[in-house]
């Protein structure tokens, strides 16, 4: 069953641009999708003294989606992009190797970005603004009461990152560098030593939080270079991931650094009748001023 | 790439300056019960002259056995069953909290002279209609998950009888969510069931204010409104003192046998920096009135097994429960 559910969401992704580019009227350019899917694999180290006071390290392996075409608005400077992360890790005590933390969780990112050219040729700028969910489910294997550790946010934040389309001899390479960071939000918490069995009794006070810098610090850093091949590109890159609260004087902090590997190109449903229509790209393209 | 250098050095990593020895696991034991062990007031524990008391014995000499025995002495001055420390090699226990009391239940008696080893049993409940036209049940551990459906055919079995004797003699607790379950079969009306709180710092003294929690009767489901009585002995510890906390607040219900073990603070678990676990007493649950049992709940009528009686076959308990609901 979940492996069927799992098939129809990624079906729903790989259509999405079929359905999109439907919209688009024949004297309009064309916008393909840009779509990309990454294999990620790293190190992660993190602490929760939720569960135990002490930090724990190991692997963490994951795999992102990411989605992004380009807007009619202001010239199509504007792009949309939706990353969606699925991860998974073990970690083991830092102090010993002793012990047993395992993590998993899911984020969703829906960012709006206004894209600029910069003085040097092949550099762009996007810069913009995004909403993320994001879940994060931690199990320690001491047992007991408090075995488990659930993070769950939604956030309003920056999105930014720069563009470098260069080619290195005859291959056309593309450079990204792409930091979100997350600026306010809502997150849950129970208090220091508050059981989630008391949550279900109904004592919701102070469960939710208001998420600021001041307890709370997330940060998104991806650099990849696409290698292009034909219309398809192979993706490298590296991927960071920073999350911090602290609030009702438990402290969790979770930082992965990942490489990743993937394919990334723009999804395009081709015909005949639109051989003479523009193609705006999200990425790899810019349109000529008009 | 110039962001994540200076936020990788965010992490804060306090383990950065222990060398897992056995000073730093000892002083991270102390510091975890410390900063998370909710009854040193109610018990009126000094833990800092604890330390003074047992830090000098400790020295990185020591092997692990002797650390553990000497960490283990420590936390039985905590005087409580929920506090374990568990390692690869043992876990231990603060055993004096039942060691002054009669045992009080006798297995073979039970099934031999009462039931006649001829009983019903289904999610870890024992159950039969006695010579006396009683019903009993017996439940031996909370952690044996009841089904709505079970409870039904029980229930609707015993349902003929006159009353019911509830039998969590031995009961050493288990999931609390199994309390709920049972009660609810014996109340008609959403019912106070008790208050719960919990640590919101380090302090001995941060609490949350206490939360009032309720229980329900089910719907759709067979409720029991005769005579119960509950047997008690001092193994009726956590989640089975929690059961007659809760029990003894209604009408109905007579609770007969000994003292109650207590326990009613809900363990939370902890790593020590070389891997073994600590478990202590961090939630507690007070009763409808507010009222802390860590201690134990004394019965309404107390007995003990008369152990010549129980030569001949006789379970003293039971019999002035039969009696209790027999009227005589």
């Amino acid at each position: 069953m979940k492996r069927f559910l799992f098939i129809a969401i990624l079906a729903t992704i790989v259509l999405q641009p079929a359905r999109l580019l439907a919209q688009d009227t024949a004297d309009k350019p064309l916008r393909p999708v840009f779509t990309g899917i990454e294999m990620e694999v790293g190190g992660a180290q993190l602490v929760d003294t939720y569960l135990s006071p002490w930090s724990y390290k190991g692997w963490d392996i994951g795999l992102n989606v990411e989605l992004m075409q380009a807007l009619p608005l202001d010239n199509y400077r504007w792009v949309w992009q939706q990353l969606i992360g699925i991860n998974y890790g073990d970690s083991r005590m830092s102090a010993s190797g002793a012990g047993k933390t395992i993590f998993g969780g899911f984020n969703y990112t829906f960012a709006m970005m206004r894209r600029s050219n910069l003085p040097i040729e092949g550099l762009q700028l996007y810069y913009g603004a995004n909403v993320g969910l994001t879940g994060e489910v931690l199990y320690n294997y001491h047992g007991g009461n408090n075995p488990l550790s659930v993070k769950a946010d939604i956030s309003l934040g920056l999105s930014g990152m720069a563009v470098y389309n260069f080619k290195l001899g005859k291959l056309p390479l593309t450079a990204r560098y792409q930091l979100m960071l997350p600026v306010v939000g809502i997150f849950a918490q129970p208090e220091y030593s508050e059981s989630y069995y008391e949550v279900s009794l109904g004592n919701h006070h102070n469960f939710l939080h208001c998420g600021t810098w001041g307890n709370k610090f997330d940060i998104d850093n991806r650099l990849n270079i696409d290698i292009h091949f034909s219309s398809w590109a192979l993706r490298v890159g590296y991927h960071n991931r920073i999350n911090t609260t602290y609030v009702t004087n438990n402290r969790y902090q979770l930082v992965q650094h990942n490489f990743t590997i993937g394919f990334v190109g723009d999804l395009l449903s081709w015909s005949k009748k639109n051989d003479n229509r523009p193609i705006v790209r999200a990425l790899y393209d810019f349109p000529n001023e008009k | 790439m110039l962001l994540v250098a200076p936020l990788q050095s965010c992490f804060v990593d306090d383990d950065l300056h222990m060398s897992n020895d056995a000073q730093d696991n000892f002083e991270a034991l102390w510091s975890i019960i410390d900063e998370h062990y909710c009854f040193f007031e109610y018990k009126e524990i000094d833990w800092d002259s604890i330390h003074t008391a047992y830090a000098p014995r400790v020295n990185n000499e020591m092997n692990a056995l002797a650390l553990f025995d000497l960490c283990s002495e420590m936390l039985d001055e905590l005087q409580d069953g929920h506090v374990n420390l568990t390692s690869s090699f043992s876990t231990s226990h603060y055993w004096k909290w039942f060691q002054d009391y009669p045992v009080n239940y006798d297995e073979r008696i039970i099934h031999e002279n009462y039931l006649n080893f001829d009983f019903y049993q289904t999610n870890g409940i024992t159950y039969k209609k006695l010579q006396e036209n009683i019903g009993y049940m017996y439940y031996g551990s909370f952690s044996n998950g009841i089904s709505q459906n079970s409870l039904d055919h029980i229930l609707a079995h015993l349902a003929p009888c006159n009353g019911l004797i509830i039998d969590i003699r031995n009961n050493g607790g288990g999931t609390l969510t199994n309390v709920d379950v049972l009660v609810s079969r014996f109340i008609t009306q959403r019912t106070l069931a008790g208050y719960i709180c919990h640590k919101t710092g380090a302090g001995h003294n941060d609490f949350s204010e206490p939360y009032a929690y309720y229980y329900e009767p089910p719907q759709g489901h067979i409720l029991y409104n005769k005579p119960i009585v509950v047997l008690t002995n001092r193994h009726t510890y956590s989640a089975a003192n929690n059961f007659v906390q809760v029990m003894r607040l209604l009408p109905q219900v007579t609770i007969i046998g000994d003292r109650t073990g207590g326990g009613s603070g809900m363990p939370f678990t902890y790593n020590l920096p070389n891997g073994w676990n600590i478990r202590l007493s961090s939630s507690p649950i007070l009763d409808a009135n507010g009222n802390d049992t860590e201690w134990g709940i004394d019965p309404d009528i107390k007995i003990d097994m008369d152990t010549t009686a129980a030569l001949n076959g006789h379970d003293t308990i039971l019999d002035k429960a039969i009696e209790v609901i027999s009227g005589r």
